[in-house]
């Protein structure tokens, strides 16, 4: 019988602890573990996608830019001497609060919305590229000290790793408590249909200020934790590029699905191995047509896949004993 | 100076109009925003090269085969891609949105992939016309006249066939034009033919200009712009739009600042967008 309550709690707790530690021991390969480490920081950037773009119906393409906010952020907060834990929420909080500055456009609806993003995105691109005193421009942001747990360095893929998998835990059992809960209906309420939402009394332009706070706000945490890996900050990596490679992550591993969002990432960062490898110059030709491939066929994206697969083997249900309705006397 | 901005304004509107035009045609007879149209810039400009400069085929067949070209893809994504998901889904849903946008990546990357990263040059053409004391190239007054005749052109088939009266009648009511026996899948191939055809035009005008090359695809999101400002769903919007935005765009660059015009272009979308989203013709 599974175990109820706090015992519950605790020994999911325990299995994250373990899963957090020992995976080093069973991915041993250092190539493996960077691509691991790589997909699971995206994971959390691309769950916070998932809940603007799956959950409230707002298609973004500015995620990499808030992740770099968070970013340089937390790398020039770490380098001016205050510790990385410290800096880590103040990098998601300046995320978040950058996601502020979408309040403006937020009434607008879908394609527009998404044109928007992506306008916004730009200009934060081109802030990063030419705010050189602070951001050092294209040069970008290196010698990145490197997170201190007491005597312990992250500074290895491995420890990496584990830092990952317990802040993709956190944020998954929060994010799971928001889908679940009455403001996660009203997020499916306003992405179904915004005028019967506002007819039924939701703040729409409130709720969706909210998801974007939150989905901004775990954007900078991971690109605050990518930074401190990678050792370098640069506006490269925040670019438009990127953030189309999230939104196809969501797409790909099924939009609407908070398993999805990971799904998609270990998928995407593995597939990008690939094109690495064989293809590199036709990334985004590639990334073209798999959104295509998706949009056309799998349109859930592998989470649906997977559900529909699932779906196949349940038992239909049996005819029904119905006991005849007899005139009551 | 003036003169300049003028002419070099005027031209590069007179692409963004023909682009524009497209946009509102697709939008007004599915509602449905193709970020593909833009990248028909591209199509045509390069098709438009190799037929011109690498063919050497005369001046004249190499741009209609340019507008072949554009009219032929725009027709393969609109069956292939466009179509079945609109059997299965709004137009305005995410999985509609993320095609178009798919297409547009497959198209400039596509192109990036057969015609290499560098920039084409189409030959010079035509001489400078003195008008007093300004000097304005002659092929300015190209971009105009087959911008003119590219319109005219469209008016026609809009106003005095009868695929245009089907085409017209279909955007107006697509239920009750299917009703009475105009095929839905007919006009939609027709109408995207014919936005795909305008914006390969402009590809080729935009690519004697200045170059042809698989990144024009950006003028074109600013023709969405265009679009826009000028009533998404409206063809004279659309050309007046183009006109405005490209006038606007050239006085900002040589005014304000040459590498932020894109951004105040945008920002100018998203006022636009804010405070009247219907444009300046109704759609």
């Amino acid at each position: 019988m599974m175990p109820r309550g706090k015992a519950r709690k605790l020994l999911e707790f325990l299995a994250v602890v373990v899963i957090a530690l020992g995976t080093r021991y069973v991915i041993t390969d250092r190539y493996i573990q960077g691509i691991v480490v790589n997909a699971l920081l995206l994971s959390v950037a691309v769950l916070g996608l998932q809940l603007i773009m799956g959950y409230a119906g707002q298609i973004s393409f500015a995620q990499a830019g808030f992740m770099g906010m968070g970013a340089y952020a937390s790398v020039l907060l770490t380098k001016s001497g205050l510790s990385f834990w410290l800096a880590l929420p103040v990098a998601g909080l300046a995320a978040g609060l950058g996601g502020f500055l979408m309040s403006p456009i937020i009434r607008l609806k879908g394609v527009y919305f998404a044109m928007a993003s992506l306008a916004f995105s730009i200009a934060i691109y081109v802030v990063f590229v030419n705010w050189g005193p602070v951001t050092n421009g294209t040069k970008g942001i290196i010698d990145i000290p490197y997170p201190k747990l007491g005597p312990v360095i992250i500074d290895s893929a491995t420890s990496f790793m584990t830092l990952a998998i317990f802040t993709l835990w956190i944020e998954w059992k929060c994010f799971r408590n928001i889908t679940e809960s009455g403001f996660g209906r009203t997020l499916r309420a306003v992405r179904d249909n915004e005028t019967a939402a506002t007819a039924a009394g939701i703040q729409v332009n409130a709720a969706k200020m909210k998801v974007i706070f939150v989905g901004c706000f775990v954007a900078g945490i991971a690109g605050a934790m990518m930074g401190h890996y990678k050792g370098i900050v640069s506006p490269e990596s925040y670019n438009f590029g990127e953030s189309i490679t999230l939104a196809l992550m969501v797409l790909v591993g099924g939009l609407g699905s908070l398993r999805g969002a990971v799904i998609g990432a270990f998928f995407v960062t593995i597939g990008s191995e690939y094109i690495g490898a064989y293809a590199a110059q036709h990334r985004m030709l590639i990334y073209g047509i798999m959104m295509l491939l998706f949009m056309l066929f799998l349109p859930d994206g592998i989470d649906g896949l997977v559900r529909m697969v699932v779906g196949c083997f349940r038992r239909p249900a049996g005819p029904r004993q119905v006991a005849p309705t007899g005139v009551s006397r | 100076m003036l003169v300049d901005v003028l002419t070099t304004g005027i031209s590069i509107g007179c692409v963004y109009g023909l682009v524009a035009i497209g946009y509102s045609l697709i939008f007004r007879a599915q509602g449905l925003i193709n970020f593909a149209q833009g990248e028909m810039l591209t199509v045509g400009a390069l098709t438009g090269y190799t037929a011109i400069v690498t063919l050497h085929i005369p001046y004249f067949f190499g741009v209609l085969l340019a507008i072949l070209a554009g009219g032929i893809v725009a027709v393969g994504i609109e069956t292939l891609v466009y179509a079945p998901i609109r059997r299965k889904e709004a137009v305005t849903s995410p999985r509609s949105v993320f095609a178009t946008i798919a297409m547009m990546i497959i198209l400039a990357n596509g192109s990036k992939a057969i015609w290499g990263s560098d920039a084409l040059c189409y030959p010079e053409r035509g001489s400078i016309i003195q008008f007093g004391d300004a000097g304005i190239a002659s092929y300015y007054f190209l971009v105009l006249g087959v911008t003119a005749v590219a319109v005219i052109f469209l008016m026609i088939i809009l106003f005095k066939t009868k695929m245009g009266l089907a085409m017209r009648a279909f955007a107006a009511d697509a239920v009750t034009a299917s009703l009475i026996g105009i095929m839905g899948k007919l006009v939609s191939k027709m109408t995207a033919f014919l936005a795909g055809g305008l914006g390969a035009v402009g590809g080729v005008l935009l690519a004697q200009i200045y170059f042809a090359s698989f990144e024009l695809g950006g003028f074109g999101l600013k023709a969405f712009a265009a679009a826009v400002l000028g009533g998404l769903g409206s063809v004279p919007g659309a050309i007046i739009g183009g006109l405005i935005l490209g006038v606007f765009e050239t006085a900002v660059s040589v005014t304000i600042s040459a590498a932020y015009k894109d951004a105040i272009v945008f920002a100018m979308l998203i006022a636009v967008l804010l405070f009247k989203p219907t444009g300046i013709f109704k759609g």
